[in-house]
């Protein structure tokens, strides 16, 4: 991996997550017997650094991001916490890290419980770690409610009483409380009204600062994530293609798949119309991935090699990285 | 900023000689829910019109009533629909191509099945529950053809094929003995494009098709939509809540806030001079190319949500998020207001101040 300069908060080194979708096929050790959710990836997240984690349905960004909490079982790899590593660690062992490390969901109808009050949604976490007494659970759950910006008479309402982006207020309020050393995001404003996920970015963003957090951002939105994060690491069909400051890889994007990705987004400015031809073809099935580089199928500047080396990745600049066979620049000339 | 004021605002529109006319044009249309003697409306005087070979983009945030007028154009609102306790009022002329009008509010619905499908059609954002599980994608297109164009069954599968070439499915005949499940979301938003386009309809109402989609895949349907229309001469419809969707395909944009059109004009005009505090706040929430967080920069954000529509707001709609109002505001709604280039808005400044942002 690479030297950073800065601490590193949590590590997967290649990672891998594979579910058997055909049991008798997966056996035999034939294609189609797994899905490679996730597939030989590597990647850090540094201390107070918003990494941003971007990619299409199905690339495996999810499922990375939960691998990293250990959420998920990992088939190969290892997943390191502050250089603890928690690949060989039992759930009993597990649990005194949970807390340091928190998740915020995209869907907060279904992450917070109908039935219970937001007081005690919110509370939750301090009560099943035992951190503190009532009081000072109270004291606490009072304080995350000012900093998420609610008012207190919402401690004892329900959920169905909020709005999408008060529940995602109560959401952070909840993650934060324990104080993680990490929190994942998984695409926590893209169920949002573009106002109201305004509203959820500027108040992530001054928890992130305030608090010095580290986050994982995990997004399909590449204007969020460009906004967002310091780093940004994109990922196809389990794969990792690209990772680097956020500025260098929107401005440079090294990796073809990256260009393809950023020359999708529909710009917010009339005198700047995109009419080119997109990308062509379809994400192939995560079960029968391509062999080499998996995007060569829907790559314009695949070349023959592309079917026969998984490229590795390799720096373009000191901190960027893109896992092509072909130089930066050298596949534009087609 | 006034170059483009003199000559008319949407070039494809004049492009076509003899046809001046709106091809739809709504008036005050009022949609809404009878529940028990109460009534609730989330569409609330909207204007709206829409002209040949055009594309309006309608935009605006979940509730503000944009699917509801798309579904009240189409007719599937109220008595004899799946949402029978809903009603449609104010006016709502389609000119049909041979010169004559009709008023759809209140058509009778035999007559509104002549119009559907052939001079009306729409596409969804889930296409998988718009087509029939339970019969090939083939199947689908070649009803609408037999049903509307009177086809022969062996023409209509022909002409089937041919439509499934144009909307960019790879092997079109075995691909018309697919069923939905069988394709992807991309080829499935293809199938009822095609299923749409199947009868050469004037109007194409696109209600957020490609939200559910990838974002590469968003813009291979934006890209072949374009195609589509030119090829066919349609107007389109376009509802969207994404704004960048709104600049790269729109001729002209109208925004709606709580049931109403608060801003109507072309695309160039609303993202370089919006008239409305809301359109501009709107802009404004989306994070820019050159804004970072770390930087400091901090997305314009709306403060409090849409109210709901069991809510009465006096005046403007917009009165209770607005960082401008005055006293004025929160007791008379404001009159839509028109400049010589046909930029509307309904707000009683008649120019935003310059934000402190």
């Amino acid at each position: 991996m690479q030297s950073a300069e800065r601490e590193v908060v949590a590590r997967v080194e290649r990672l891998k997550v594979h579910f058997s979708v055909d049991k008798k096929k997966a056996r035999k050790g034939q294609q189609g017997g797994y899905l490679r959710a996730v597939d030989d990836v590597s990647l850090d997240v540094r201390k107070n650094e918003v990494l941003g984690l971007v990619g299409e349905s199905g690339s495996g960004k999810s499922t990375c991001g939960r691998a990293l909490l250990r959420l998920n079982e990992v088939s190969g790899g290892r997943v390191f916490f502050e250089e603890e590593e928690l690949t060989t660690k039992s759930r009993r062992e597990m649990r005194p890290l949970r807390r340091e490390m928190q998740m915020i969901f995209q869907d907060p109808n279904s992450s917070l419980n109908p039935r219970i009050r937001v007081g005690d949604a919110i509370a939750e976490p301090l009560r099943i770690n035992r951190i503190g007494t009532a009081a000072e659970q109270q004291a606490r759950v009072e304080e995350m409610l000012d900093q998420v910006q609610l008012p207190r008479e919402y401690l004892g309402r329900y959920p169905h009483q909020l709005s999408g982006g008060q529940k995602q207020r109560v959401s952070i309020a909840r993650a934060l409380i324990t104080r993680p050393r990490l929190l994942v995001a998984d695409e926590a404003v893209s169920a949002l009204d573009v106002s109201v996920q305004a509203q959820i970015l500027n108040l992530l963003s001054d928890l992130q600062q305030r608090l010095g957090l580290t986050i994982l951002m995990i997004s399909h939105d590449l204007s969020v994530v460009r906004y967002f994060s310091d780093r940004v690491a994109v990922m196809y069909l389990g794969r990792l293609m690209e990772v680097g400051p956020v500025d260098e890889v929107f401005a440079r994007p090294a990796h073809p798949y990256t260009r393809a990705l950023l020359d999708a987004i529909p710009v917010p400015d009339p005198s700047r119309v995109n009419i080119a031809q997109p990308i062509r073809g379809e994400l192939p099935s995560p079960t029968a991935p391509p062999s080499g580089c998996v995007f060569r199928t829907r790559c314009a500047a695949a070349i023959p090699a592309c079917a026969a080396t998984v490229p590795e990745l390799r720096h373009v600049s000191p901190d960027h990285q893109s896992a092509c066979l072909l130089a930066p620049g050298e596949e534009q000339a087609r | 900023m006034v170059e483009t004021e003199t000559q008319s605002p949407t070039p494809t529109a004049a492009a076509t000689p003899g046809q001046a006319g709106p091809l739809l044009a709504i008036r005050d249309l009022e949609v809404g829910f009878r529940s028990g003697d109460d009534e609730f409306r989330a569409v609330n005087g909207m204007s709206l019109e829409v002209r040949p070979r055009e594309t309006v983009a309608v935009v605006g945030e979940s509730g503000c009533g944009k699917s509801l007028t798309a579904l009240s154009i189409m007719g599937l609102l109220g008595p004899g629909t799946s949402l029978p306790d809903a009603f449609v009022r104010g006016s709502m002329r389609l000119a049909t191509g041979d010169g004559s009008e009709h008023e759809l509010v209140g058509m009778r619905s035999r007559e509104y099945d002549r119009i559907r499908g052939s001079v009306l059609s729409m596409i969804f954002q889930e296409p998988m529950s718009a087509l029939n599980p339970l019969f090939t994608v083939g199947e689908q297109v070649v009803e609408m053809l037999v049903r509307h164009e009177h086809m022969p069954r062996r023409q209509a599968w022909t002409r089937a094929e041919v439509l499934f070439e144009q909307v960019g499915i790879p092997e079109p005949r075995r691909r018309l003995k697919a069923y939905p499940f069988e394709l992807s979301g991309g080829q499935k938003q293809r199938v009822m494009i095609a299923i749409a386009m199947s009868c050469n309809p004037r109007l194409l109402i696109a209600d957020e098709p490609t939200t559910a989609l990838d974002v590469t895949i968003q813009s291979q349907i934006l890209y072949l939509l374009r195609e589509i229309k030119e090829s066919f001469e349609t107007s389109v419809l376009f509802i969207t809540h994404n704004l960048g969707i709104v600049a790269q395909f729109a001729d002209r944009v109208a925004v709606m806030y709580r049931g109403a059109v608060v801003e109507f004009a072309t695309v160039q005009e609303v993202f370089k001079a919006p008239r409305h505090p809301y359109t501009r706040m709107l802009l404004d929430s989306h994070p820019g190319e050159s804004l970072r967080a770390r930087a400091g920069d901090r997305l314009q954000a709306i403060p409090g949500t849409v109210p709901s529509i069991t809510t009465d707001i006096d005046g403007c709609a917009f009165h209770p998020r607005c960082p401008y109002v005055m006293p004025l505001c929160r007791t008379t709604a404001p009159p839509e207001r028109i400049d010589a280039s046909g930029h509307t808005a309904r707000c009683h400044l008649e120019v935003i101040p310059d934000a402190e942002r």
